[in-house]
């Protein structure tokens, strides 16, 4: 129970940061806003609680208390920033760049989107109740470390050592980053047991608030209509539904990532601060999630510093902050070993990188994933052919203006392949056991670039319901003067 | 289809049957404990990994340790797929039998 309540204290305190730092730079209708912030919430809550979870470990204070104590600081603190940082009439702040026109028959998107979350909530049921432990890798790395740094005393260094899983290569993973264990460790503490339901919970939460925001961002800043087909497509994912009760960090990933890019989008115009830190606390929490973070969040600073200069470049430095901070003290100082997977010299690495057969089978792997991503006749990537066909793309001076975005996700999907090319375990098993987790990192933002991309429904119908009219008109006019 | 492959395969990672089969273990086991680990299973197959991983998510926070070679633990855990000699498989590793506590997981406690 102390648990549950745990998690929606960091989730309030999340929500005060969301609406606190993005106030403002929504649009569109306020259920889309409300969910936006909501869901950004749900990272920047857990991630900053996680941060601050990992100081008291570290410093031997993470006693029950203790961890009280700080979600109550947490909970006060982005109180207070929501209180200073909101402005007064953020509804008008925003620039109005929804189209004003209504979809007809919008109501049947809704009723799809109604019945593809029924779908997805009841196959996620069905998987957490027959694995209520996760699948391997929750139980040999997320889950585990958890336990280790919710035991008290000295037992968290067991999560940061290469000792740990008897030097297996699945198991021993001391850098990996600590947001979704320290996460489920902060609930175990506050409740007092090693409670099953919380590494399903948190499994939940993550993968609907990256579903949240992919529909909810693009309702905010483009079309209600885009953002209801945006939800459509992810839910006819398999590669997303598989993952949701796995109970692993990637669509946690894949929420930092979508948030990230959202936030560098929604900041992209004005630069406004607030925005800008909301976007640099995401693309630093992203480093706090999976090492996948580190090259996406390269790219992102990069790009971000590219397109804000001299504007508000310090408050993307204040937002980075607390995610690459943890993570640059977890690998620098506490981390006891190393990754299995890497070669140990250059020349090992080269000679991995010049063998032809592995760009091959790399790329085969991921051509794979991507197959197998959807069912045949609903398949994401026959959706959006057919989408693009129907709506057609946006002119091609806004598509070049949108590109940008796509440079961290590209980045991330060149480091994942790369690193195909130099492990050192079987490659075979490699791919098999870890390919449709990078593809589900990635999936959300594909699926929200693509979409941004996209003309609105609303105006790609719009010429014909007036041509409709047009022609309803002059056939009255028609048969009127037939009449006269 | 993650559903059916959670139908077919419930508790795939055995997580749930082995918190059942060490619990006598955690009981009489310190938190802060290094346990060794041995068992019957062959090391070139995946069924040893498993079985591995899922005996360490149950017995966390302590730490199984495999043993080779290295400066045996302690008290060492036996994680056993069959009936055997359980005293004969400890001594040889340096361990004694101080229990058998059922569906296969042993007790042992180093000599000397």
């Amino acid at each position: 129970m102390l648990g549950l309540v745990a998690s929606v204290v960091l989730l309030a305190g999340g929500w005060f940061v969301a609406r606190a730092l993005t106030a403002g730079a929504w649009s569109g209708p306020r259920w889309a806003t409300a969910l936006v912030e909501l869901s950004l919430g749900a990272l920047f809550g857990p991630g900053l609680a996680s941060v601050l979870y990992f100081a008291l470990v570290a410093a031997g204070m993470a006693s029950r208390g203790a961890v009280i104590g700080m979600l109550a600081v947490l909970l006060a603190a982005s109180a207070g920033l929501w209180w200073k940082l909101t402005p007064a009439n953020s509804a008008s702040a925003a620039p109005a760049t929804n189209p004003p026109k209504q979809l007809p028959y919008v109501w049947a998107l809704w009723a799809a989107v109604a019945v593809g979350v029924l779908f997805f909530l009841l196959d996620f049921q069905v998987a957490s109740s027959a694995n209520p432990e996760g699948e391997w890798d929750a139980m040999s790395i997320w889950n585990l470390r958890a336990h280790y740094l919710a035991s008290g005393g000295d037992l968290w260094r067991r999560a940061v050592t290469s000792e740990l899983g008897g030097h297996t290569t699945s198991m021993a993973h001391p850098g990996y980053p600590l947001f979704l264990s320290g996460f489920i460790a902060i609930q175990w503490s506050v409740g007092g047991s090693f409670d099953q339901i919380v590494p399903i919970a948190a499994s939940l939460l993550f993968a609907v608030a990256a579903l949240i925001l992919l529909g909810a961002s693009l309702a905010s800043r483009r079309s209600g209509a885009l953002g209801l087909l945006a939800w459509l497509v992810l839910l006819a994912s398999e590669v997303f539904a598989s993952q949701a009760a796995a109970e692993y960090s990637d669509l946690l990933q894949g929420l930092a990532f979508l948030s990230a890019l959202v936030l560098l989008e929604a900041a992209g115009e004005s630069a406004d601060p607030r925005v800008v830190a909301a976007a640099g606390l995401a693309i630093g929490l992203s480093c706090w999630i999976k090492n996948e973070g580190w090259p996406f969040a390269l790219a992102a600073l990069g790009v971000a510093v590219w397109r804000f200069r001299s504007r508000g470049i310090q408050w993307l430095a204040v937002g980075v902050l607390p995610g690459l901070l943890a993570t640059a003290t977890l690998k620098v100082f506490f981390v006891q070993g190393r990754e299995d997977m890497f070669p140990r010299t250059a020349a090992e690495t080269i000679e991995k990188i010049a063998g032809a057969g592995r760009w091959w089978q790399a790329a085969l792997g991921f051509g794979k994933a991507i197959f197998d991503a959807g069912s045949p006749w609903t398949h994401p990537v026959l959706l959006a052919a057919v989408l693009s066909m129907a709506l057609r793309f946006v002119p091609a001076v806004e598509r070049r203006g949108r590109l940008w975005l796509f440079i961290p996700i590209a980045t991330t999907a060149a480091a994942e392949y790369g690193l195909y090319l130099i492990t050192t375990s079987n490659l075979d098993w490699h791919i098999s056991t870890t390919v449709n987790r990078l593809l589900a990192q990635l999936w959300p933002s594909l699926i929200w670039f693509f979409f941004l991309l996209l003309r609105p429904p609303e105006d790609a119908f719009a010429p014909l319901q007036l041509t409709r009219a047009t022609a309803a008109g002059s056939s009255a006019a028609g048969s009127r003067r037939r009449r006269r | 289809m993650s559903a059916s492959y959670a139908e077919q395969f419930p508790d795939a990672q055995g997580g749930d049957r082995a918190q059942a089969r060490f619990a006598p273990l955690t009981e009489r086991i310190p938190a802060s404990a290094e346990l060794g680990y041995f068992t019957d299973l062959d090391a070139a197959q995946l069924a040893n990994e498993s079985a591995f991983l899922a005996a360490q998510y149950a017995v966390a926070p302590r730490v199984l340790v495999v043993l080779d070679g290295r400066s045996p633990p302690k008290w060492a855990v036996g994680n056993f797929s069959k009936p055997a000699d359980f005293d004969a498989a400890g001594a040889a590793r340096g361990y004694q039998m101080i229990a058998d506590l059922g569906n296969g997981v042993i007790l042992f406690r180093r000599k000397s």
